[in-house]
């Protein structure tokens, strides 16, 4: 006889838990929809927030890995103008060396049908394939002859969507200042292109690359792959080949440099995720809460009908886990959606230095850690009807029970929780104070002293209403007293999660809004040396050099102007950290910017550095080396080491692994190069910008390779980066705020109608529709009010440590203001969407008729 | 002036699924000021929907509930509400207090409702409360006071707006019997002290020896007298 | 009046099926404690019927709660079939509701919308392990023995009529069949000749299966047929008669009293 597999647990046959939860969806359809989609919504936040938290290392990371394929170990030129690809040829005869793969990187231009596509080129050559680079298949088509492909660009999905490109067009490739025509060999999409697919690059061939970037036989990497166990000989014979003018390292050393760069960044969305986590939880939690009155009845229901405490157990988590698990995977996918509608934009600042692409990860570990949030939160929630098994209970305690609430905190606990509140702030100051880099946790533990200061300010709150309930004449104060005066977990779960959402929003939005004010001036000052700048435009911090080939004379002899100087910049690798080189013209003024100066005196520090051999480097590096102001140090060049003193030590200039500003005639010539990467120019007394920058730009032919911008553009451009590369974050706060009222309003709707009988009562006492409506309006602003208030005193303070963690942690400009609008905006939002979605069940219970009270 | 409660060939039916259920079919009774009646019926009977009709609460579909000379079928919603605020005491079976609220302050529902604000409230209530006596237990909220003291801040509250129509419905269904003789005496002295007229929905058989008539509602209609005792026995 | 120690035995030297032993007990109500039954003792013998009468808030309703095991003593002992119900631990207990005694309170009634009288009686029986189908089947007999057809089962037991309400409630109270039922107010039925048929049915159910009944009613024609009848008021277990004889109504304060207060 064939039978069916139909387990028992604690004695109960797995169909039959089923069916009872078949029962409950069937009857409780609502309130299950309304649990689970509190569940989802809390689920999707906590995903959303880890997926941008990892996302823009962990894209780079594949990336990266795609690129260097099999190699351990690169050798890498110090400067945008690379070296001889001798070298790299070189590299692969050495002792120990299975493939050198020589490589040529460059920021480049397209210009597409849709627009400009900054991307970087790679240059790559067949030994690329012996590394497995770029994709087997990507690869090979370019480099193999077999594949029919017929030379010009390759470029990924990403690309050809964004500039508009398809196979055969033609294109004009701006590189170092000039335009060149190429046409597009193929698009690769992620079969052939995997990671690549969605990154800002395009492949050709070495020669070609070399072609369009006019750097003949030179290269920018050379990617190793040592002989097994040789690891250590190639690297010594690397450093040998590579003398004083390259830098060895291991292959992946690009993700290190990366994550030096994303550090702050990544760190502020992890204060976030945190909060988030926090606010789905508690989302999660509350909506489960609103449950348990009638979870309550059908546990005791079962009891007598003879389910023991080990029976109801497994039943409560089976649910529990059937609900958490449903709800908790829909959450999975709307915070998926949610990151690729909002999350995948890059910070452009950072697309200048690193090949980051947009490509989300969606990790299984982040998958679990979320759907563990969501089962989590409603395993604890719904476990609370368990309180009943205790056995002091009578068993069929919650059928006789007529209030059904949730449990009352009483004024001893209340009082503890704000100590503890109260402690926990004291402790988390001095913890900040004495150790500026434990502000991340700092600021999540002070989301949870937050929640704790609630129970006492609805006391204090229901005390004052009581005050001015003496005096004022209003029917409403005594009903919304006493309802304030029992406070609930519930309630304060609801207000917790507006005091969570405005805290994440005010300290968070602070935070950023301090930061943009900072490095708006940093860079107004950095960009106020000149009234016309000459790039080649994009967003590169004006790294990208080109070729300068007699223009400044050409410039100089307008009559606009009164003077043209060449700037030179770039990026070095010093260790763990991309700095960003400043080599200004000695004709500068000034030459530091006197907002950014932390340690030593504007003026003698501007003759140094005129005088050459001295530089202002940034705090971050400058305690890193154990630096002080006439301290000397050392740079790694292209023709070798650089020493140089500090003349000053300034903020990080705005880009996070720091900078340093030294004499543009100590940079020609040891990175021996003349190319500039900015044409700086002072136009003559009475010529307006406009007019100034279009003789400019009259004068240089109008080259496409050469952007030309006003001070106030140029200006402008930079602060719409720094903007964008904040943008998700905001993105996700205000998100973050739309949830938490639409819950707050929903939960409270909910309580509100499970009232209906004593609001019933009170019309039999003659209180009218309007009258009631307005008491119930008046508490769930005041609900509101308490957790948007306590959010926002503690989001302030979250926002003053947090600015003072990137000052001090990140030397970023950021100084502490506190943006009453701001934080008004961000209260008036969770307040208004919350009221008026109460306000029409609101009505509806104010309006529930008088037999009401008699159907409890 | 003494005024009274008329009821005039009241009906009211209500379909539930595909039955219709007449709960009040064709009433009529007067009760004058100073007179307390009892209101007897088994559950189901419609005594509770008389309640309703006669506080406003509910629209018959036929006949009339006057009071004091004013059909109340021909007020405007506010001024229904006004009538029950006002004119009409109510009290009911599970007392239906705002929690944590202190007797003195429920007390005061009515008048804060009126207009008043606490402080006045609370000089017009303390006498009720003193009246019911509760006057030690003022300040202590519904969850610290027995069933019988919160049915008597019940009381009190009905009472401190000085109405002119009290009703009741099954004000001792929740009491044992000697709170629930308390209570019924307080509503019989209050009643004929301030002559206004009283009516008592229960099945309590104690509330028949309390109350100046009784009356008894089955399926609808209005018997006179006591309800008779059980069935015969089925052997 | 003091309560004699009531007792249906009529060979004592057999274990009771349910014994009280001067039991009390208090609940709070506001701040102060009062007393719901004050030193009640009683035994039931197995297959006996008891009807207890007595007003609401008499103290009834916590007297059954206690045969059940779903309340237990503040003094006094009550012992299921020998054994002491308060030493019995928690799980001890809630097989008691399981395997031996059912309970049955129309204030109880909780059916899920939707949920068919068959499967509402088939899910009681989850707690024995049987899978759905096995329960249905159960259900199916217990249901018919009530006189709930084939039809009855499939409605709707959220919006079933009062009297096939109780049928149901006793329909699942039967079906795991008990050694003791408690029936706390068992029938509130509009329908004198449904209340009547009602009690001939649990009458006949309790005889066929040997069943003990312990009955509480505010209504005398909810006790007729019982082996013994008491009766009780504020707390006390006041009279215990041998069937046929008259039963002391409790007294109560004469009309007008005044109150203490």
């Amino acid at each position: 006889m064939k039978r069916k597999l139909n387990p028992r647990i604690a004695g109960v046959r797995v169909s039959m838990l089923v069916h009872l939860y078949r029962v409950r969806l069937r009857s409780h359809a609502v309130q299950e929809l309304l649990a689970g989609s509190g569940i989802a919504v809390g689920v999707a936040l906590v995903l959303g927030v880890l997926v941008a938290n990892t996302s823009l290392t962990g894209s780079a990371g594949e990336l990266v890995h795609q690129v260097v394929g099999s190699s351990r170990l690169q050798l890498s030129a110090r400067s945008q103008q690379g070296f001889e690809q001798r070298l790299a040829e070189d590299a692969g005869q050495l002792p120990g060396v299975k493939v050198a793969a020589p490589l040529l990187r460059e920021n480049i231009t397209l210009l597409g049908p849709h627009g400009r596509s900054a991307v970087q080129l790679l240059g790559i050559t067949p030994a690329a394939l012996q590394l497995g680079t770029l994709g087997a298949h990507g690869a090979r088509s370019l480099v193999s002859s077999g594949a029919g492909f017929s030379g010009g660009l390759l470029i990924p999905t990403s690309v050809a969507a964004t500039s508009g490109l398809e196979p055969g067009d033609r294109v004009t490739v701006l590189a170092f200042g000039a335009a060149h025509t190429v046409k597009i060999g193929g698009v690769l999409g992620n079969s052939a292109f995997g990671a690549l697919a969605s990154s800002p690059v395009v492949l050709t061939v070495l020669s070609d690359a070399q072609r369009l970037t006019g750097l003949t036989q030179r290269v920018t990497q050379a990617y190793v792959e040592p002989l097994p166990g040789r690891d250590r000989l190639v690297s010594s014979e690397l450093h040998r080949l590579a003398g004083q003018s390259l830098e060895v390292a291991p292959s992946d050393h690009e993700l290190s440099l990366l994550e030096g760069a994303a550090h702050p960044n990544n760190q502020s969305t992890e204060l976030f995720a945190a909060i988030s986590v926090m606010v789905g939880f508690l989302l999660a939690l509350n909506a489960m809460l609103l449950t348990v009155p009638e979870r309550r009845r059908f546990v005791a229901d079962l009891r007598m009908q003879g389910y023991d405490w080990r029976q109801i157990i497994v039943l409560l988590a089976f649910q529990a886990i059937v609900l958490g698990l449903a709800a908790s995977a829909v959450g999975v996918a709307l915070g998926d959606l949610l990151s690729h509608a909002f999350l995948h934009r890059i910070p452009a600042y950072l697309i200048t230095a690193f090949p980051i692409g947009s490509q989300e990860i969606l990790r299984p570990g982040t998958i679990a850690i979320a759907l563990a949030c969501g089962v989590l939160a409603t395993v604890l929630a719904s476990l609370s009807p368990a309180l009943d098994l205790r056995p002091s209970r009578p068993t069929d305690a919650a059928l006789r029970d007529r209030e059904g609430g949730s449990e009352v905190i009483g004024p001893t606990t209340t009082m503890k929780a704000t100590l503890a509140g109260l402690v926990s702030v004291v402790l988390i100051t001095v913890l900040v104070l004495l150790e500026p880099g434990l502000t991340i946790v700092g600021g999540v533990l002070l989301a949870l002293a937050t929640l704790s200061a609630i129970p006492g300010l609805f006391a204090l709150l229901a005390r004052g209403l009581r005050w001015s309930g003496e005096r004022v004449r209003s029917s409403a104060l005594i009903i919304v007293v006493s309802e304030l005066r029992a406070t609930t977990t519930r309630v304060v779960a609801l207000a917790g999660i507006a005091a969570l959402a405005v805290y994440g929003s005010v300290a968070i939005g602070g935070t950023r809004d301090d930061l943009l004010r900072g490095l708006d001036a940093n860079f107004g000052e950095y960009l106020q040396t000149a009234d016309v700048w000459v790039t080649t435009g994009g967003n590169d911090l004006t790294t990208n050099s080109f070729a300068a080939g007699g223009l400044l004379p050409r410039l100089r002899a307008l009559p606009q102007v009164s003077s043209a100087r060449s700037y030179q910049g770039g990026f070095l690798d010093v260790g763990d950290r991309r700095m960003w080189l400043i080599a200004r013209p000695p004709g500068d003024y000034p030459l530091i910017a006197s907002s950014q100066l932390l340690h030593g005196a504007q003026g003698p520090a501007e003759r140094l550095l005129r005088k050459g051999g001295w530089a202002t480097v940034s705090g971050g590096f400058a305690s890193e080396h154990g630096l002080g102001v006439g301290a000397h140090f050392t740079l790694p060049t292209p023709t070798g080491p650089l020493r140089l003193g500090v003349a000053a030590i300034t903020s990080n200039l705005g880009w996070a692994p720091g900078a340093i500003v030294l004499n543009s005639a100590d940079y020609r010539t040891r990175w021996a190069t003349g190319d500039p990467t900015a044409f700086e120019i002072r136009l003559a007394p009475g010529v307006t910008p406009s007019a100034g920058s279009a003789a400019i730009s009259h004068a240089l032919g109008n080259r496409p390779g050469l952007g030309v911008q006003t001070f106030a553009e140029r200006r402008h451009q930079y602060m719409v980066d720094s903007r964008q590369g904040l943008q998700a974050l905001s993105e996700i706060a205000t998100m973050l705020l739309i949830a938490a009222a639409l819950a707050v309003a929903s939960a409270l709707s909910a309580a509100i109608w499970q009232r209906r009988a004593r609001l019933a009562s009170l019309k039999i006492q003659g209180y009218a529709t309007a009258q009631l409506w307005r008491a119930l309006l008046l508490e769930s602003a005041l609900v509101l009010g308490v957790g948007c208030a306590v959010g926002a005193v503690f989001g302030v303070y979250g926002h003053a440590l947090a600015s003072r963690w990137l000052r001090l942690n990140t030397g970023f400009p950021a100084q502490f203001t506190v943006g009453l609008p701001g934080v008004f905006l961000t209260l008036a939002l969770l307040a208004i969407i919350a009221l008026a979605v109460i306000s029409l069940p609101g009505l509806a219970a104010a309006r529930a008729p008088a037999r009401t009270t008699f159907q409890e | 002036m003494v005024k009274a409660l008329e009821l005039r060939d009241l009906a009211k039916s209500y379909t539930s699924g595909e039955e219709t259920v007449h709960a009040v079919d064709g009433v009529s009774m007067t009760i004058r000021g100073g007179e307390f009646v009892a209101l007897y019926g088994p559950s189901g009977s419609g005594k509770t929907t008389l309640l309703l009709l006669a506080a406003g609460l509910a629209e018959p579909d036929r006949g009339q509930v006057i009071f004091d000379g004013r059909d109340i079928g021909e007020l405007s919603d506010r001024e229904v509400s006004l009538y029950r605020l006002r004119d009409v005491g109510f009290v009911f079976q599970s007392f239906h207090l705002m929690p944590h609220t202190s007797a003195l302050d429920n007390a005061t529902i009515k008048l804060t409702g009126g207009g008043s604000n606490l402080r006045e409230a609370r000089r017009t209530a303390l006498p009720w409360i003193q009246r019911v006596g509760l006057s030690e237990r003022a300040a202590h909220t519904p969850e610290q006071l027995s069933m019988g003291e919160r049915q008597r801040v019940a009381i009190a509250r009905a009472l401190a707006s000085e109405p002119q129509l009290l009703l009741a419905d099954e004000p001792t269904g929740n009491l044992d019997s000697t709170r629930s003789a308390e209570i019924l005496t307080l509503m019989r002295e209050v009643c004929h002290e301030r002559e206004i007229p009283a009516l008592l929905v229960t099945h309590d058989p104690e509330a028949a020896h309390y109350v100046d008539r009784v009356q008894t509602l089955k399926d609808g209609r209005l018997l006179e007298g006591v309800p008779t005792e059980p069935e015969p026995l089925i052997t | 009046m003091n309560s004699s120690r009531p007792t249906t035995s009529s060979n004592a030297s057999m274990t009771p099926l349910i014994s009280f032993q001067n039991v009390s007990k208090r609940f709070p109500d506001g701040g102060r404690q009062i007393i719901v039954l004050d030193d009640v003792s009683l035994t039931i013998e197995a297959g006996i019927s008891v009807g207890v009468y007595g007003n609401r808030r008499s103290g009834k309703s916590t007297l059954l709660r206690m045969a059940a095991g779903i309340v237990l003593p503040d003094t006094g002992t009550i012992c299921f079939a020998g054994k002491d119900m308060s030493a019995m631990s928690a799980g001890e207990r809630g097989r008691l509701l399981r395997d031996d005694i059912a309970f049955m309170s129309s204030e109880d009634w909780r059916a899920h919308p939707g949920e068919t009288v068959l499967d509402h009686v088939a899910t009681s029986l989850g707690s024995e392990g049987l899978t759905m189908r096995e329960a249905r089947r159960r259900a199916v007999q217990i249901l018919d023995q009530v006189g709930i057809g084939a039809a009855g089962a499939q409605e709707a037991a959220a919006s079933l009529s009062l009297t096939d309400r109780t049928r149901a409630m006793l329909a699942r109270s039967l079906a795991r069949e008990p050694r003791l039922l408690v029936l706390d107010e068992p029938a509130l039925m509009p329908n004198l000749g449904d209340r009547d048929r009602f009690y001939a049915l649990l009458r006949s159910a309790a005889r066929e299966r040997g069943m003990a009944l312990l009955v509480a009613s505010e209504e005398m024609a909810a006790l007729q047929g019982v082996g013994v009848l008491m009766s009780i008021a504020d707390g006390e277990l006041c009279s215990t008669e041998e069937r046929g004889t008259v039963v002391n109504l409790p007294r109560r304060r004469a009309a007008g009293a005044r109150p203490a207060w």
